[in-house]
């Protein structure tokens, strides 16, 4: 008698436990992460079960292990070494960052330098974003223009080094390297089996699959010269695994207060001036697969203008874009229009 | 195959159980409804209630406000002291939230505009700032922004 209450007893906590473990394990559940890394905000947010959270941590661990490689900051980061090393002697590299130097460079050949990753001793003179910001003399940047030129990397394959040529010359990835760390966390979540996830690097948005519900992400496009009371994006792209990354004149700048000519100084240098990039645009966004590739196109595209800019993403297959000049103008690649919705009238669409 | 052992020996058990209900019995259904009680009632305190927005001010991850947006609340600015005469000064309404001022270098926060809808941040990069606003996702316009 009494082992059959014991049974019962049992038998009935287990099914409760049973009941109540099943309303927890729900197999698209939410989860997100948040960090400050690679010099920015990043936050993930993925649908899964389990598999989730694992997922999550992976791809946390991978960003700091690509930003102690690639970080400008980081004492040891193989970036500070091969600019310490500067005319010195080639350093080897790990192969994250030998991928990403050889797929800048790859970019900076089909730009014909204009996407340019030794720009680094001009961006210091600027010092851009940071508390030492200022408008350097002309004399200032007509000596360190000369240590900018992407020819000057040498790159070995066989024993993994990087050597910039001349004594002064400096990389920073900080225009690449956020969108190889976006393919990396698509990677490990796609690895994982996530099906639906959006992973957002200060800015840079990559989508995985679609919502859960199988519509499509809706992504914003910032609105570069939002005012208050403006919404904040003036058009939505339709995205499933897309990785669409934007560059602009309104991240990071200051304004020449000294002369009163409002001229708004930001961080996307021309390569070729030493000055801030001066073509009208003030803004664009690149969709593609590759979020490294829309990484550097977005960037070049600041520095290109508007006609050459479009037509080299034309040019590249799987490739959209935008640009939007200062007189408010939007030019839109064919590809893209069927997946946009302008939702600020202030701008007009370019045909 | 387990579960439906377990449902058939259950099922059985219950059978057996019109006629040998103790009071051991009664004890072990009411610790099991207990627990489950409890876990819906924790479930329920976790979820932000549907109707309401949350506003949440953080530094470095540590969240150091939460207002609800609410209809009736009294709209307030928020000064974020980071050190060393480092500070944000952020505005909380109903209808929105926005970084008035701050002393940090670019200005990204100030320069950002208003945020109103689930999911929406600004953030305040060279002081570690972010401000969210927290509730019910399907009112989102958008999912995430690019820039």
């Amino acid at each position: 008698m009494k082992k059959r209450t014991t049974q019962l007893v049992l038998t009935t906590i287990l099914t409760s436990l049973f009941i109540l473990t099943g309303c927890a394990i729900q197999p698209e559940k939410m989860h997100t992460r948040d960090l400050f890394a690679l010099n920015t905000f990043l936050s993930f947010r993925v649908y899964g079960g389990a598999n989730a959270e694992q997922a999550l941590d992976s791809a946390v661990k991978r960003i700091h292990e690509i930003e102690s490689l690639m970080s400008i900051t980081i004492e040891d980061s193989d970036v500070v070494q091969i600019n310490n090393n500067s005319g010195i002697r080639p350093v080897k590299v790990h192969e994250d960052t030998f991928y990403v130097i050889k797929t800048a460079l790859y970019y900076s050949a089909l730009t014909e330098g204009r996407f340019d990753i030794t720009i680094y001793p001009i961006a210091r003179l600027w010092g851009i974003g940071t508390e030492n910001a200022r408008i350097p003399s002309i004399e200032e940047i007509q000596k360190k223009l000369p240590l900018v030129n992407y020819q000057n990397v040498v790159l070995d394959e066989e024993n993994m080094t990087v050597f910039l040529e001349k004594k002064g010359m400096g990389i920073d990835l900080g225009g690449i390297a956020k969108g190889f760390a976006a393919d990396e966390a698509a990677r490990i979540f796609k690895e994982a089996g996530i099906k639906h996830a959006i992973i957002n690097m200060g800015g840079s948005i990559t989508t995985i699959g679609s919502r859960p519900d199988g519509s499509t992400w809706r992504i914003g496009v910032r609105n570069p010269r939002a005012q208050n009371d403006d919404l904040e994006h003036m058009a939505i792209i339709e995205s499933k695994g897309t990785s669409i990354l934007s560059a602009g004149d309104y991240e990071r700048y200051i304004v020449d207060v000294h002369t009163d000519t409002g001229v708004r100084y930001h961080h996307i240098f021309d390569p070729f001036t030493g000055y801030p990039a001066d073509t009208g645009i003030i803004a664009t966004t690149v969709v593609s697969h590759s979020a490294i590739q829309a990484d550097a196109l977005s960037t070049a595209m600041m520095v290109m203008g508007v006609e050459k800019g479009l037509s080299m993403i034309k040019g590249i297959e799987g490739v959209e874009g935008l640009i939007i000049t200062d007189d408010k103008k939007v030019y839109v690649t064919q590809g893209l229009t069927d997946n946009i919705e302008f939702t600020d009238q202030s701008f007009s669409v370019m045909p | 195959m387990k579960f439906l052992l377990t449902l058939k020996s259950l099922v059985s058990n219950l059978k057996k159980a019109q006629t040998l209900f103790k009071p051991w019995d009664a004890m072990a259904y009411g610790v099991v409804i207990v627990i489950m009680l409890s876990g819906l009632a924790g479930m329920r305190l976790l979820m932000v209630n549907g109707r309401d927005r949350l506003a949440i001010v953080e530094m470095d991850g540590i969240v150091l406000h939460t207002v609800y947006l609410e209809q009736d609340m009294e709209a307030r600015e928020i000064r974020v002291d980071v050190g060393e005469g480092r500070y944000n000064t952020v505005f909380i309404g109903y209808d929105f939230v926005e970084v008035l001022e701050s002393n940090c270098p670019d200005q990204v926060c100030v320069g950002w505009g208003r945020i109103r809808y689930s999911g929406q941040t600004i953030v305040c990069l060279p002081f570690k700032i972010v401000i969210r606003v927290v509730g019910r996702i399907e009112e989102t316009p958008i999912d995430e922004i690019t820039w």
